[in-house]
């Protein structure tokens, strides 16, 4: 990773905090959506974290190498995966603002920023789904 | 490796996935046997059956028909078969001078295409050495080191492991320098974007096995 260039550090700091990134949006998801407990159970939580984890994991190359359509496929792929296990795409659409959220509070605004555009490229593609059909 | 002009793989490929769905290794087999005797070519099977084959299973997980068990038991099913149809097309036949290291980013456990590639350069006359999946960066550094190949290949199904990726990259130049062997990457991310190769420092990349081999004849036995 380049340390010098301002998507290098924002992609090192998601590796390195990714744990507590996870769990920080996994909690504010639940909160925020309480029926999940009732749908999901405590397995359901630990997935989520999991699937929470995943998404930073993929979050971190595309940044690194400055190519939005590598996360936005990838959020096209977990929205496939997740639709077909009964999960919606308002949770997914959730999970990422969540980890946007996350994300603000823990790094620097220049690379939050970064961060979150490359969310926001995921949350377009989804919407781009969602209006097709 | 041509496919002969009336060998179709699409109807192999059909029955072929019917039978790892339903998880029929002798079934499998005998498709597989059909099909080199139908005249396909060890490539043609390859590519034409067992690499939309395993896709497809991959969707079908995806998409929540299929378990992550009965994944396994497809994949395994067609290691086998790889390994049958390649012992059928075998032949002792070597230049004995163009030597390739095969290895996965060590985080990576999808190794299957990176087979196919080693395999069909195998009948190619190339002295192949196929690590697998998941090979740590020093052994593998360690080993270009004895063996001087002429091509390292390296193979990554997920964006995540990229990093990883560019890494081993890195350390076979840093070690190498100058008399460093060619460095060809391959799989999943790099279809979708085949530029990504060089921004990870690797000289080559290819879409799928039969280019790959393809390209290595050219570039190699031009080289020496
Ligand atoms: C079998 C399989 C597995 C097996 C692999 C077993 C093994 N021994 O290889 C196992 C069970 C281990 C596995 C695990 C996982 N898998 Co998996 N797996 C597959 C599956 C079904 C087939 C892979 C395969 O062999 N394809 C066929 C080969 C021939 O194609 P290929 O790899 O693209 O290779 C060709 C080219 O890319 C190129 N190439 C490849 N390497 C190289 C190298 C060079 C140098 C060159 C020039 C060319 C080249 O040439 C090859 C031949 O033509 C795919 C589906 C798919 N679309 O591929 C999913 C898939 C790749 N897996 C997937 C996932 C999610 C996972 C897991 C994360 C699941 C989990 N939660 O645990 C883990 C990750 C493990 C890890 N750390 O690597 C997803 C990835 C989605 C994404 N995020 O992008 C896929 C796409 C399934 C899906 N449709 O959702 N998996």
């Amino acid at each position: 990773m380049d340390s010098v260039t301002v998507e290098g550090r924002a992609a090192a700091e998601l590796l390195a905090r990714k744990t507590s990134l996870a769990q920080t949006a996994t909690d504010a998801l639940y909160a925020d959506m309480p029926e999940l407990t009732t749908r999901y159970g405590a397995v359901g939580r630990e997935r989520c974290l999991e699937d929470i984890r995943y998404t930073i994991d993929h979050l971190i190359p595309a940044i690194d190498l400055t190519q939005p359509s590598m996360f936005t496929a990838y959020v096209g792929w977990l929205d496939d995966l997740l639709r077909a296990r009964n999960v919606s795409t308002r949770e997914v659409i959730r999970s990422l603002e969540l980890i946007e959220q996350a994300v603000r509070n823990e790094l620097a605004p220049d690379e939050a920023n970064v961060v979150a555009s490359f969310l926001r490229a995921g949350l377009d593609s989804l919407g781009a789904v969602r209006r097709e059909g | 490796m041509t496919v002969a002009a009336e060998a179709n793989p699409a109807e192999h490929y059909a029955a072929y996935l019917g039978a790892i769905r339903s998880g029929d290794r002798r079934r499998a087999f005998q498709i597989i046997d059909e099909a080199r005797d139908a005249g396909l070519d060890l490539a043609a099977i390859y590519l034409g059956v067992f690499q939309p084959a395993l896709r497809e299973i991959g969707s079908l997980w995806q998409n929540n028909e299929l378990t992550v068990a009965e994944e396994h038991l497809a994949t395994a099913i067609t290691q086998a078969a790889m390994a049958r149809a390649y012992e059928r097309a075998f032949t002792w036949r070597t230049d004995g001078s163009r030597k390739l290291i095969a290895a996965c980013a060590d985080v990576e456990r999808h190794e299957v295409g990176l087979r196919m590639l080693c395999d069909l350069l195998d009948l190619e006359g190339w002295h192949t050495t196929y690590l697998g999946a998941a090979v740590p960066i020093d052994s593998l550094v360690a080993m270009v080191r004895r063996l001087r190949p002429d091509v390292v290949a390296l193979s990554a199904a997920l964006s995540p492991h990229l990093p990883r990726l560019r890494a081993m990259i890195a350390a076979i130049r840093d070690a190498l320098g100058d008399t460093r062997p060619l460095i060809m990457v391959g799989g999943r991310p790099f279809l979708d974007d085949p530029s990504l190769a060089e921004r990870l420092g690797a000289d080559l990349t290819a879409q799928n096995a039969t280019d790959a081999v393809r390209l290595l004849g050219e570039r190699v036995s031009r080289a020496r």
